[in-house]
């Protein structure tokens, strides 16, 4: 503990700390020993417990249904549809089916030849599922080169198609920007009506 | 899963928000929801308004979630958005004034403060209104630098340190001009801290 000399302002200090809980050990017991004899600071510590108070009592109680209308007008925040709750549930329901096929295969085949074991099954699932993916996969490409094909009669034909396509792209753009825009301006001002109204 | 939420700090709160669990976010509203409002009302000196801003702000930091950095507090952050947003407020304000007529001031009137009674006398609801009146108004003669630290100690309740984090400030400015604010709110309200 600190023997040093300490003026009377730093105790003054001392005490606006010691309402807020802000003094050491030390110095709490310092300024306790000093409180014994200073009137000064026993007025002052006094008029600081009852400002404290005074301010305390002056708080307003916030609105009960307060929360419950945060809540209720929370907007759709970006990162939401990083953790989408579907996708978790679409999980679990891939898992949950894939491990239902598996039992039932596995159990099917215990009476026509000898049980399929666990793992037999799961591999049969996912080469069905491999060969499905290359199925959609050939789907996809040939839909594309199908689209392609049409761009490019389309493009092809005439320098004013292209001109045409490129500002019906262009329109639709800045329409659904606008629209964006607009849908994160009203959110706000709707919480608040539906607020004033409810 | 929600359950023992009231135990989770505000950063775990956060990223089990993050994570989905976006209804915690009540969690982090109740728990800041009075020291905001009272925080903002006595920056406004309007109720309504300060509710209101006090929404936007939950909404504005919702938005913006993913963007808090658990290094720092959450109520540092909170308080810095509701800080800016009350700055911009009074700026609105102070344009419509300007643009109005100067017949009158918008700001007092409706809103305004009704300290908590628990005299139900006529002369009691007296006293108790001259009382809120008159913090405020020692409050709006702190000069702005006092008053803002004195709202976010006594309003906000932050500590030393957060307001030091918040405004950017050493801790020994914040408790000097802590020190000094209190002493002239103490002179202010001298009559009633002899009752």
């Amino acid at each position: 503990m600190s023997t040093r000399q300490i003026d009377h302002s730093t105790y003054q200090e001392w005490l606006h700390s010691e309402v807020d809980g802000g003094l050491t050990t030390g110095e709490r017991s310092q300024l306790r020993d000093h409180l014994v004899y200073c009137e000064q600071c026993k007025v002052e510590k006094e008029e600081l417990i009852r400002l404290e108070r005074l301010l305390a009592d002056s708080h307003l109680a916030v609105r009960a249904d307060f929360c419950d209308d945060v809540m209720a007008s929370l907007p759709a925040a970006g990162w939401e549809a990083r953790f989408p709750k579907s996708w978790i549930a679409a999980l679990v329901a891939v898992v949950v089916l894939v491990a239902g096929a598996a039992a039932l295969i596995s159990t099917a085949g215990q009476g026509l030849e000898p049980a399929v074991p666990l793992a037999g099954a799961f591999v049969a699932i996912l080469e069905m599922l491999q060969s499905s993916a290359l199925v959609g996969a050939g789907l996809l490409t040939a839909s594309w080169k199908g689209m392609g094909l049409a761009f490019q009669e389309l493009l092809g034909g005439s320098i004013w198609n292209l001109i045409a396509v490129s500002a019906l792209v262009f329109a639709v753009d800045f329409m659904l920007i606008r629209m964006l825009l607009r849908q994160g301006q009203k959110a706000p001002e709707k919480a608040a009506r539906s607020r004033t109204e409810g | 899963m929600t359950t023992g939420s009231t135990q989770l700090t505000d950063a775990e709160l956060v990223a089990a928000i993050l994570k989905g669990e976006q209804e915690l976010f009540s969690d982090l509203v109740q728990r800041y929801q009075g020291r905001l409002v009272n925080y903002l009302y006595r920056l406004l000196r309007n109720a309504p308004e300060a509710e209101d801003l006090a929404q936007e702000v939950f909404l504005k930091l919702y938005r913006a979630l993913d963007r808090y950095d658990p290094h720092y507090k959450f109520s540092t952050w909170l308080f810095r958005v509701a800080q800016n947003a009350a700055i911009d407020q009074i700026r609105k304000r102070r344009l419509q004034l300007v643009s109005m007529d100067r017949t009158g001031d918008g700001s007092s009137g409706s809103g305004t403060w009704e300290f908590p009674s628990s005299d139900p006398s006529p002369y009691g609801d007296l006293r108790n209104r001259e009382r809120g009146e008159a913090i405020q108004e020692a409050i709006d003669g702190l000069p702005w630098d006092y008053r803002e630290l004195i709202v976010l100690r006594h309003f906000g309740e932050l500590s030393y340190d957060e307001i030091a984090a918040l405004k950017g400030m050493p801790l020994g400015t914040v408790k000097n001009k802590l020190f000094r604010g209190r002493q002239m709110m103490k002179d202010k309200l001298r009559e009633f801290l002899a009752d």
